[in-house]
């Protein structure tokens, strides 16, 4: 395996990575669309671990070193229950949403 | 050059795949991926690898539990284990230590330099 072909096949993956994004995004607005103002609890609270830690191992593989680390923090606190499950879905949604439209450079 | 046969666990297949990818730019390397640590205590008695990277969290048998197996295991029970992990706080390094991790793998990894990362926990 050279490194080009590494590179190559990077690139094929990330464009998947970030098609599962947008599916992340979508997912974690309807979560919240549902719950209105209370906070998602059970299941929702299970999968969002799930979600921050896939997210914190793979984003930086993946070029998104911000949305990893953005990942980490709030897995930590779902962890250690530091963080309302409300809080954090609204915390990742909007790290999603700077890779995924990045605001036009100045 | 000798060939060091390498064995890849993680539970997500993109990740599996770029790291087996990453590890045979070394041209030393034949890697092998599993997707669980149940599925690395089945292989790595019969390919006899170098060297096992696990991710520290699966479902079903995670990463240290997988190492505590494989040292009751014959034929592997000496093989050296590198965690490949996102927690990287101090006191949880020194527990994988503590379990005989040989060493830690940070997690996200650089697809670029994973091979040169692993080469050092390779026995010389």
């Amino acid at each position: 395996m050279s490194r080009s072909l590494l590179a190559d096949r990077l690139t094929v993956l990330r464009t998947a990575f970030l098609k599962e994004l947008c599916e992340n995004r979508a997912e974690l607005t309807n979560l919240l669309l549902q719950t209105g103002q209370a906070a998602p609890t059970g299941d929702a609270g299970k999968r969002l671990l799930a979600l921050t830690h896939s997210l914190a191992g793979r984003a930086g593989i993946f070029g998104f070193p911000n949305l990893s680390d953005t990942a980490a923090g709030v897995h930590d606190l779902l962890e250690t229950n530091g963080r309302d499950l409300r809080d954090a879905a609204l915390t990742l949604i909007s790290a999603l949403t700077l890779v995924l439209d990045p605001p036009p450079r100045a | 050059m000798s060939l060091y046969r390498i064995i890849y666990a993680d539970d997500e297949a993109d990740i599996r795949e770029i790291a087996a990818l990453a590890l045979e730019v070394d041209p030393g390397f034949d890697v092998m991926t599993c997707a669980s640590g149940d599925a690395v205590l089945e292989l790595a008695p019969r390919w006899q690898p170098h060297l096992i990277l696990l991710d520290c969290v699966m479902p079903g048998l995670d990463g240290p539990e997988t190492l505590k197996r494989l040292r009751q295991t014959p034929g592997v029970a000496e093989t050296p284990v590198a965690f490949v992990t996102a927690r990287i706080q101090s006191h949880e390094v020194a527990q994988l230590f503590m379990l005989g991790a040989s060493g830690i793998v940070p997690k996200p990894f650089d697809a670029m330099t994973l091979a040169a990362t692993v080469r050092q926990f390779l026995p010389s």
